[in-house]
């Protein structure tokens, strides 16, 4: 079921890989939801204060301050804190998953174990979509 | 005569008288003189007894003093041996402890260097995953694009392409988390959760997971799990425990022919729980058998049904099941299908 304009979703993507970024906002926009983009931490950090963000996809491995260290001062902002965040990153090992969750992280997302299609699907299971 | 005798006397006594006289001073003299030496002779004796005294005394004294200075230098000896000793044996003590801390220095800087290496391999680990993952990545979602229907439209000769393409990196990934993983068990890093609990619903999730792709090959999974009521509990990290089985189950599907057939089953015998993985599969060959469990080994009919793999897989669950303090044991004959015996042992009975 694809979202009325009322209620649209707006998606952050937080991923240097423009390419993989690319597709993903592909996949997004499929589904009527609406899409900005950040290449590091300090563009999410702007767009954040600015706009409205439904969720945000969170990669970890960044150009300059890195994804845990974003999540976290995401998390101990009272205006930022309940913005949903799913880590999506190629870093898969037990810690690192569970530093995510530990974190504050609602999922967390081996991008190489799925496809942006079931990424999509992820988030709008989250939003009861 | 007479009478010259008493002039000569008279005479006599004159000179006799005058005689006198000079001869008692004589003797007074004498005896002065006598007394003089007597006296000397005495004091001298009186010196000499006293010198005799002085020195026996002095003598006596010096023994004394020589004995007492012996003893004292014995005692001063002593103790200066005491000390030596003391001394020497606070040099050792020094040196001991400056042993000691230089060893406890060099195990410190030791200890150091094994955790900075030990950061270095898990970093190893995280840096082979990014970077070799993040290409494939967008290797695997170029080819998800190209095939999904609402980005483009293949033709069936391009479609066909695109998918051997997608199941071609689909399986470099599969190879590359295996070699992953057991980067990370040799490590050391694969943390062990061991905890008391019901090995059962972790067989059963293992076993839903492969039902998919095992439907997709025709092949019959059967799986025979007792009801956890009264089930005994086991020491495992469940998550390992899971990777094992699913890695085990995984290759029973790989390796068995379409229309194939899987038993799973879990037992209770005799103080073990026992897991049991028997499919009609393409077998292990008889002299290949004790390798199976080596790191990269590949049965020979195995590469020839899959050329990809790194056999690395076994190799991990047979360290699984070693932490676990259970047993793996394979059963097989090469055309007919293998059989993976796992035994772990039981704790207790679960509460009803």
């Amino acid at each position: 079921m694809e979202q009325n304009q009322t209620d649209q979703k707006t998606i952050l993507i937080v991923e240097d890989d423009t390419f993989m970024g690319s597709l993903l906002e592909r996949k997004f926009k499929q589904k009527n939801f609406q899409i900005l983009r950040a290449v590091n931490v300090d563009e999410a950090r702007k767009i954040i204060e600015s706009s409205q963000i439904s969720l945000m996809l969170l990669d970890i491995i960044l150009p300059g301050t890195d994804g845990i260290t974003f999540l976290k001062e995401i998390k101990s902002n009272p205006q930022s804190k309940s913005i949903p965040v799913i880590i999506t990153s190629n870093l898969g090992k037990e810690e690192e998953i569970e530093k995510g969750i530990a974190e504050g992280a609602k999922d967390y997302i081996v991008k190489a174990h799925t496809t942006p299609g079931e990424i999509v699907e992820k988030v709008e299971k989250i939003f009861g979509i | 005569m007479e009478e010259e005798k008493p002039a000569r006397n008279a005479s006599l006594s004159d000179a006799g008288g005058k005689k006198l006289s000079s001869q008692k001073y004589i003797w007074i003299i004498q005896i002065i003189f006598a007394f003089a030496i007597a006296t000397m002779a005495f004091l001298n004796y009186i010196s000499i007894i006293s010198g005799v005294l002085v020195f026996f005394v002095l003598a006596v004294n010096s023994a004394a003093f020589a004995l007492l200075f012996s003893d004292y230098k014995k005692g001063l000896e002593s103790c200066n041996v005491e000390t030596e000793q003391k001394s020497k044996k606070i040099d050792e003590f020094d040196q001991i402890t400056r042993q000691l801390v230089k060893r406890e220095l060099e195990v410190a800087h030791a200890n150091q260097r094994l955790a900075e290496l030990d950061v270095a391999k898990s970093d190893f680990v995280s840096v082979a995953a990014h970077q070799l993952r993040t290409p494939l990545t967008g290797i695997k979602w170029s080819y998800t694009a190209l095939l999904d229907p609402e980005t483009g439209s293949l033709n069936p000769d391009q479609k066909e392409i695109a998918e051997k393409g997608l199941a071609s990196i689909s399986n470099t990934i599969d190879l590359v988390n295996d070699l992953l993983n057991v980067a990370h068990v040799e490590e050391g890093k694969m943390k062990f959760e061991i905890k008391k609990q019901s090995l059962l619903p972790i067989a059963q999730k293992a076993v839903e997971g492969l039902k998919l792709i095992a439907a997709e090959k025709k092949i019959r999974l059967s799986a025979k799990i007792p009801d956890e009521t009264g089930f005994p509990e086991v020491d495992i990290d469940a998550e390992k425990m899971s990777l094992a089985i699913t890695n085990l189950l995984d290759n029973a599907v790989k390796y068995t022919p379409d229309g194939g057939r899987i038993d799973f089953s879990i037992s209770q015998e005799r103080g073990a729980i026992k897991i049991v993985m028997q499919d009609s599969g393409i077998g292990i060959p008889k002299n290949q058998k004790d390798r199976l469990f080596s790191k990269f080994f590949r049965a020979d009919n195995a590469t020839a049904v899959q050329t990809s793999g790194t056999g690395l897989g076994l190799y991990m669950v047979k360290k699984i099941i070693d932490r676990h303090g259970g047993k793996i044991v394979v059963d097989s004959v090469e055309g007919k299908g293998t059989a993976f015996i796992i035994t772990l042992p039981e704790i207790s009975a679960k509460k009803s």
